[in-house]
């Protein structure tokens, strides 16, 4: 009983269960997609800063990419982030800025082996 | 934060006697993201002389000097006046001919993302130095621009911050130029106003200090942050957010010719030399580099101009990147009557008109006239 308690704990201690850790879960475009997060401090206003994004499910994420636009003004930001990987589907994202309040919508594009799959995530900034 | 806000609302009812503070708790809070001012000065890492006193007096005697103009026709200060805020009276600037543009006013320039209207510096020295070659300003080289320092009395100045002359190369002469104008103008700051004593004191929960900012500035400033939506590109303690919009000011320079804005000041910065990212930077660690090294490229930079700071705002009239406006009434009217078929970037949502009344019109004015000194 014991033994059977243990053992289902390191097993999932694994990259698995971790995983997202006090990230907020972003929002697939498709219901079969990987889970993935992204960890952010206060956003400044006009203000460079930087996000973490992580893919769980222990998958090959080939490439991340990061944009954002505010949907009631028909614009995106005017940088392009850069994206680096910093662990096993860990990706620190720099150089990200908005430049007037509103609503901004985080996109993330993950490319795993076989496809691309789309992630979204509101940000209020006042 | 919460607290005093709440406070604020329960002491208004009865704050009779010296007026009252209008806004909202949300308001306030916005508010108080305007400050504090001035911010504290921290120097130019790109910028070896930043901050260095004798820089400082070296290159506020070369802004006045027109031994900069290759013939001695122009200073830095025929166009940016020291007794009129640092910026012309006259809609556009004349050079060796008339100028697509109007002068800014050289103040808060320090720690900056962009320079220019159309932001083609990342860094104030190389805004500095632009105008020594440009060939409508001082038309000068660099070549010519050593020789005549070594020859003159500021080489000895020079020499003591930068080491000999004659080792120097030409371009390395120019920049370091460049970097002693900087080093004056970031000195050029505006003075806290009467809307900075109504912020901090908002933010102390000084209420009854706070009352004494007068209700019609109190009423713009509502205006400002809500229904005019000016704070969405005013952001921030020098109410800029230092990107580029169109604001709907026409941008034909005739019939025509356009200014390009954004578009065509990415270009030069994007070919230039003198960016944080190149080798004339002090910096070793590149700090500031990401945004030259990042910054996107895009047709709807065509037309727009950087947001001006709104500091000092009373004090710099003409207004907008042509000086066709003549005075704050008119650009607030021009904002309540905007034009959206002469739009030229696609897409600033923001502006709409506004159809605001007299009375809303003029207490906008007010609020932008507390960001200056008021002068007795
Ligand atoms: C013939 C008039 C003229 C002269 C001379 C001149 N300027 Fe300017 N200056 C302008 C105009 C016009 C602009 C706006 C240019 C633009 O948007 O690209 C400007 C822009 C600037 C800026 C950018 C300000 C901002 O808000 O981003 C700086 C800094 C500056 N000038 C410094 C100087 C210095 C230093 C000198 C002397 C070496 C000088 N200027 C000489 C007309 C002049
Ligand atoms: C979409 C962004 C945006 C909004 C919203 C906006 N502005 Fe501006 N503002 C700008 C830009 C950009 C300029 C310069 C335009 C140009 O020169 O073509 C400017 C110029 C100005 C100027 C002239 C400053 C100078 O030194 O020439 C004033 C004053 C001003 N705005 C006040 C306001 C007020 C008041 C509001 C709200 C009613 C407002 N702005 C809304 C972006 C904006």
């Amino acid at each position: 009983m014991i033994r059977a308690a243990l053992a289902l704990v390191l097993f999932s201690s694994g990259p698995g269960l971790a995983c997202g850790l006090g990230g907020r879960a972003l929002a697939p475009a498709e219901s079969d997609a990987p889970q993935a997060y992204v960890r952010f401090e206060t956003i400044p206003l006009a203000q460079p800063f930087a996000l973490e994004v992580e893919v769980c499910g222990g998958r090959d994420v080939d490439d991340l990419r990061v944009d954002a636009i505010m949907p009631a003004h028909q614009h995106g930001m005017n940088y392009v982030p850069r994206v680096t990987a910093t662990g096993h589907d860990v990706f620190k994202v720099e150089g990200m800025l908005f430049h007037m309040p509103g609503l901004w919508q985080l996109q993330v594009d993950v490319q795993l082996q076989e496809r691309v799959v789309h992630y979204t995530y509101p940000i209020e900034l006042r | 934060m919460r607290h005093w806000a709440v406070l604020v609302a329960m002491v208004v009812q009865v704050s009779a006697v010296h007026g009252e503070v209008l806004l909202s708790e949300a308001e306030i809070s916005q508010t108080l993201s305007f400050g504090p001012w001035p911010p504290s000065l921290e120097t130019d890492p790109s910028n070896r002389v930043s901050g260095d006193s004798r820089a400082i007096a070296l290159g506020g005697a070369l802004f006045r000097d027109p031994i900069l103009s290759v013939d001695g026709a122009f200073s830095c200060a025929s166009c940016h006046l020291p007794e009129n805020a640092f910026t012309i009276p006259q809609a556009r600037a004349l050079g060796r001919a008339m100028l697509d543009r109007n002068s800014p006013s050289l103040r808060n320039l320090a720690g900056l993302r962009w320079y220019g209207w159309g932001g083609k510096s990342d860094n104030l020295w190389a805004a500095s130095l632009h105008p020594i070659l440009d060939e409508l300003e001082m038309a000068n080289t660099a070549e010519n621009w050593k020789d005549v320092l070594q020859g003159g009395l500021y080489s000895r100045g020079y020499e003591a911050l930068f080491g000999p002359l004659a080792a120097q190369p030409p371009e390395q002469v120019l920049v370091n130029t460049g970097k002693l104008l900087a080093a004056y103008q970031e000195t050029l700051v505006t003075a806290p106003t009467a809307f900075d004593a109504f912020r901090d004191a908002l933010e102390r929960g000084d209420l009854v200090a706070a009352a004494s900012y007068p209700e019609t500035a109190q009423q713009g400033l509502q205006l400002f942050l809500g229904e005019g939506n000016c704070v969405f590109c005013h952001s921030g303690p020098r109410f800029s957010n230092n990107e580029f919009h169109d604001a709907g000011v026409p941008y034909f320079l005739s019939e025509t010719e356009v200014d390009p804005g954004r578009f065509a000041g990415l270009q030069t910065l994007l070919s230039s030399p003198y960016t944080l990212n190149g080798i004339w930077s002090d910096d070793s660690q590149k700090g500031g580099a990401w945004a030259v090294q990042s910054v996107r490229q895009s047709h709807a930079d065509f037309g727009t101009f950087r947001t001006p700071s709104l500091r000092g705002v009373a004090e710099t009239m003409p207004y907008m990147h042509d000086g066709s406006l003549k005075d704050l009434n008119a650009v607030i009217r021009h904002y309540n009557e905007i034009d959206l078929d002469r739009m030229h970037a696609d897409g600033e949502a923001v502006l709409s008109p506004l159809e605001l009344s007299e009375r809303q019109i003029a207490s906008l004015v007010a609020f932008l006239k507390t960001l200056s000194e008021i002068r007795e």
